[in-house]
C-alpha cells in the first residue's frame, strides 16, 4: 500500500534552504527557474521537529537516544549475572563501549562511507565522560528501546553459556585494559565477530524515525535500513524572483557624529514562493522495517511466533507513525534564516491518496507553466486550480487507481462537479475534509483496516 | 501486430539522477539513464534487493535503447550531512560533510527494452504492481507519470521503435516548437561508443562496459495532446 501526500504551501519572503553561496536553492522546471527546498532539508526538519519527536503516541518508540547504553546494559547484567564470574563482568563493562566502535568508523545522519577494518581499539579513543560513576559512553548516539537493552543482556548471558572460552577471548580483545599475545590476538578477532553476530540476534535497534527515513551506516552492529518514505524536493509553483535585503549592523553605542556609518554591511538573499511538496510512503515497507527481518525457514516455532507478534505491533506503530509524520509535515518549516524572516505559513491544501499499487506519481507537472497572480485570482488559487485540473487529467489518462482520496483545503477550490468522463471508476470525488483533524481521522480509519 | 516484443518505459520527472561514478561525497549524473539504473528500477519493481544476483541475470538478458525526448540540464545540489568524524588523535569530532549531488532538470527519456518475451512480460507485470515504489535514480526523484508505458510488438526491431515511436513529454505545453532531431543511445555490439554501466553484482560496485550506437533520428511526430490544464 502506498500513501501519497501532496501539499501546497505558500511562504512569505524567506530563505528557508540555501546553498553554499547563501542563495535560496533553485532549479529549472518547465524551462523556468523555480525556488526549491531540498529533499534532505525537508526530511531533517521534520525528523528533528518538536512535533515529531515529542508526539504523544510515538514518543516511546523513538527510544532512548543515548550513548549510555553500556551502563544500562550493565545494570541489567549486574542484577542477574547468572553464572558469569565477577571479574568477567568487570571486563564486560569495559568492553561494551567498544562493541560498536570496534567495527565502525563513523555513523552519520544519512550516508556513511569509508572502509571498515577490525583493529585493536586504543584506550584513549573512548570518550571519558564519567558522570556519576557511569561507564564511559560510546561515541555514537544509538537509538534503543528498553526491550533492546534487556535483550542485549540476555544475549550476553547466552553467548557466555554457549562457549565460555570464546566469549572470554572476545571480551579480552574488546577490553582496553586486557593484554593479549600475538596468537591470542589473532584468534580473538574471529571470536569478536562471532560475539557480535550472537548479540545482534536480540539487538535490533529499530525506531520509527529510522524505519521511516532509513539509515545508512558502515557499522556491522547496525544494519542498513532502506527508507520507507520518499521525499521529493519541494519546487515552487511560481517563477522564482531573486531579491536582496541590503542590511547594516549599526553600533548601538556609537553616538559620535564623526564616526557615522555602519559597523557592518551585507546582503541576504530571499524570495517568496508557493511550494509543491510531495511525499510518498511505502506503508508495507514501513511495517517491515519496524518488525525487523523475518526469521529464516529453519527458525524455531517460538522465533516465528515472536515475529508474528512483532508484525502486529509494527502495524499499530506504523499507523501512529504516519499520523505523527503528516502532522509534523504540516506544522514544520525548515529553519533556514527564520530568525530574520519568521516565515511560518501552513499549507493551504493537502491531498492524500492511498493506493494499492506502488506506482508513485508526482503532480508537479501541474505547474509546468508557472502559476501566477492574475485578475482576481491570487497565486495560491491559481496553483490550486492548476493542481486540481492536473490531478483529474492524469487520473483519467493513466487510469490511476486509489483506494481512498482525502482533500483538505483552506480555499474554495475543490473536485466537485466532475464531468461525465471524469466520473469514471478511477476518479471519484475525493472526500473533502473540513479540518486537518478530519483528514487525520479519516486516514486513521483507512490504516486501521490493514 | 507481429513484430518484436518490446517494453516501453517513460522516465519523466522534475528531477532525475543517473549516477555513473556516484558514491560517497560526490554524486554525479550521466546525461541519460544508465543500463544499471534501468535494471535496478526493474529490480525494484520485481523485488530484487541490492546485490541480488538475479539483477545481473536480468541485465544479461536485456538490450536497452534510450531516446532523449527532452535533454536535462544539470543541477548541482549543495547537500550537507551533519555527523561525527573520527580524527587522528583518536577522538570523534562533530563535523559536517559537504556532498555535491548532481540532478538532471526537466529531462524526459523513452527507454525501450528488448529481450525474451517471458522476461519482458514479467517486468511489465511487476511495473504494474511494484514490490517497492519506483523512483528515477534517487529516492528524492519521484516520477511525474507512471513509468510503464506499454509492452507491444508494433515494431520489427529496437532501431525501428526508436525511429518511429511517437514523441511525448508532459512539458510539451511549455515549449514553443518541437525538436527536429532526437538523440538516441542503443545497445549494439558493433556500436561506435562505450558505456561503463553494465550492472555486475560485486561489493566494489564496479561496472562492466557495453558498446552502444549514439546517433540521431528525425522527429517522429507527437503523441496526442494531454488535456490543457493551465490558462492560455
Amino acid at each position: 500500500m502506498l500513501i501519497e501526500i501532496h501539499m501546497l504551501q505558500n511562504h512569505a519572503p524567506s530563505n528557508l534552504n540555501r546553498d553554499d553561496t547563501g542563495s535560496p536553492k533553485d532549479c529549472i522546471f518547465g524551462g523556468v527557474r523555480r525556488s526549491r527546498i531540498s529533499s534532505q532539508c525537508l526530511k531533517r526538519s521534520i525528523r528533528k521537529s518538536e512535533s515529531f519527536s515529542s508526539d504523544e503516541n510515538i514518543k516511546d518508540y523513538l527510544g532512548l537516544r543515548t550513548r549510555q547504553f553500556p551502563s544500562e546494559v550493565m545494570k541489567v547484567l549486574n542484577n542477574e549475572p547468572d553464572n558469569i564470574p565477577k571479574a568477567l563482568l568487570e571486563q564486560i563493562s569495559r568492553a561494551l563501549p567498544n562493541i560498536t566502535k570496534k567495527v565502525s568508523k563513523k555513523e552519520t545522519d544519512e550516508t556513511g562511507s569509508g572502509a571498515t577494518e577490525p583493529q585493536k581499539v586504543v584506550t584513549n579513543s573512548i570518550e571519558q565522560t564519567k558522570e556519576n560513576d557511569q561507564l564511559p559512553a560510546i561515541t555514537q548516539i544509538v537509538f534503543l528501546t528498553n526491550g533492546e537493552i534487556e535483550g542485549l543482556a540476555r544475549q550476553i548471558k547466552s553467548a557466555f553459556k554457549e562457549n565460555a572460552d570464546d566469549f572470554k577471548l572476545a571480551i579480552a580483545l574488546l577490553d582496553p585494559d586486557a593484554k593479549l599475545n600475538k596468537t591470542e590476538n589473532k584468534k580473538a578477532k574471529m571470536k569478536v565477530l562471532w560475539l557480535i553476530k550472537h548479540l545482534s540476534k536480540a539487538f535490533n535497534p529499530m525506531t520509527v524515525d529510522v524505519a521511516l527515513f532509513g539509515r545508512m551506516t558502515t557499522s556491522e552492529a547496525f544494519p542498513n535500513v532502506q527508507a520507507s518514505i520518499q521525499v521529493a524536493h519541494a519546487i515552487s509553483t511560481n517563477k522564482m524572483e531573486h531579491e536582496f535585503d541590503y542590511f547594516t549592523a549599526v553600533d548601538d553605542l556609537n553616538e559620535s557624529e564623526e564616526i557615522a556609518g555602519a559597523g557592518m554591511i551585507g546582503d541576504v538573499e530571499f524570495n517568496s514562493a508557493c511550494y509543491y511538496k510531495y511525499f510518498t510512503l511505502d506503508y508495507d515497507g514501513l511495517v517491515k522495517n519496524l518488525a525487523g527481518s523475518e526469521p529464516p525457514q529453519k527458525a524455531s516455532k517460538e522465533e516465528k511466533e515472536q515475529h508474528n507478534w512483532k508484525i502486529a505491533e509494527a502495524h499499530r506503530v506504523a499507523a501512529l507513525t504516519v499520523e505523527a509524520f503528516l502532522n509534523s509535515a504540516v506544522f514544520t518549516s525548515p529553519s533556514g534564516k527564520q530568525n530574520s524572516f519568521a516565515a511560518h505559513q501552513l499549507p493551504d491544501a493537502i491531498l492524500v491518496e492511498v493506493r494499492e499499487k506502488k506506482i508513485p506519481v508526482s503532480y508537479a507537472n501541474a505547474f509546468i507553466k508557472p502559476a501566477q497572480t492574475h485578475g482576481e485570482t491570487d497565486l495560491m488559487e491559481d496553483s490550486l486550480q492548476k493542481f486540481v485540473g492536473h490531478v483529474k487529467s492524469l487520473t483519467k489518462k493513466f487510469s490511476l487507481e486509489s483506494r481512498k482520496r482525502l482533500w483538505f483545503t483552506t480555499s474554495k477550490v475543490n473536485f466537485k462537479n466532475l464531468t461525465e468522463i471524469e466520473k469514471s471508476t478511477t476518479l471519484d470525488e475525493p472526500e473533502e475534509c473540513t479540518t486537518l483533524k478530519d483528514l487525520l481521522d479519516e486516514l486513521k480509519k483507512v490504516l486501521s483496516k490493514e | 501486430m507481429t513484430g518484436k516484443s518490446l517494453l516501453f518505459l517513460r522516465l519523466e520527472g522534475p528531477l532525475q539522477s543517473w549516477g555513473l561514478r556516484a558514491r560517497w561525497d560526490v554524486r554525479d549524473s550521466g546525461e541519460e539513464p544508465s543500463k544499471s539504473a534501468i535494471v535496478g528500477l526493474l529490480g525494484c519493481a520485481l523485488g530484487y534487493p541490492m546485490y541480488d544476483p538475479r539483477l545481473e541475470v536480468l541485465e544479461r538478458k536485456l538490450l536497452l535503447g534510450i531516446r532523449v525526448e527532452h535533454p536535462g540540464r544539470p543541477l548541482v545540489d549543495f547537500h550537507t550531512i551533519t555527523g561525527i568524524l573520527p580524527c587522528a588523535n583518536g577522538k570523534d569530532e562533530p563535523a559536517t560533510i559537504v556532498s555535491h549531488r548532481t540532478y538532471l532538470q526537466d529531462a524526459a527519456f523513452l527507454a525501450i527494452l528488448e529481450g525474451p518475451n517471458e522476461v519482458l512480460a514479467e517486468c511489465s507485470d511487476a511495473l504494474k504492481a511494484p514490490c517497492w515504489p519506483i523512483y528515477l535514480g534517487r529516492k528524492s526523484c519521484p516520477p511525474s507519470r507512471p513509468v510503464l508505458e506499454s509492452l507491444i510488438a508494433d515494431y520489427d526491431s529496437l532501431q525501428e521503435a526508436l525511429e518511429k515511436h511517437l514523441w511525448d513529454w508532459q512539458g510539451k505545453g511549455a515549449t514553443k516548437e518541437f525538436p527536429s532531431k532526437l538523440m538516441y543511445i542503443r545497445e549494439d555490439k558493433n556500436g561506435n561508443a562505450l558505456r561503463a554501466d553494465c550492472l555486475r553484482v560485486n561489493p566494489a560496485r564496479m561496472y562492466d562496459f557495453r558498446r552502444v550506437v549514439v546517433d540521431w533520428v528525425d522527429f517522429p511526430g507527437v503523441k496526442e495532446e494531454l488535456e490543457c490544464t493551465s490558462r492560455a
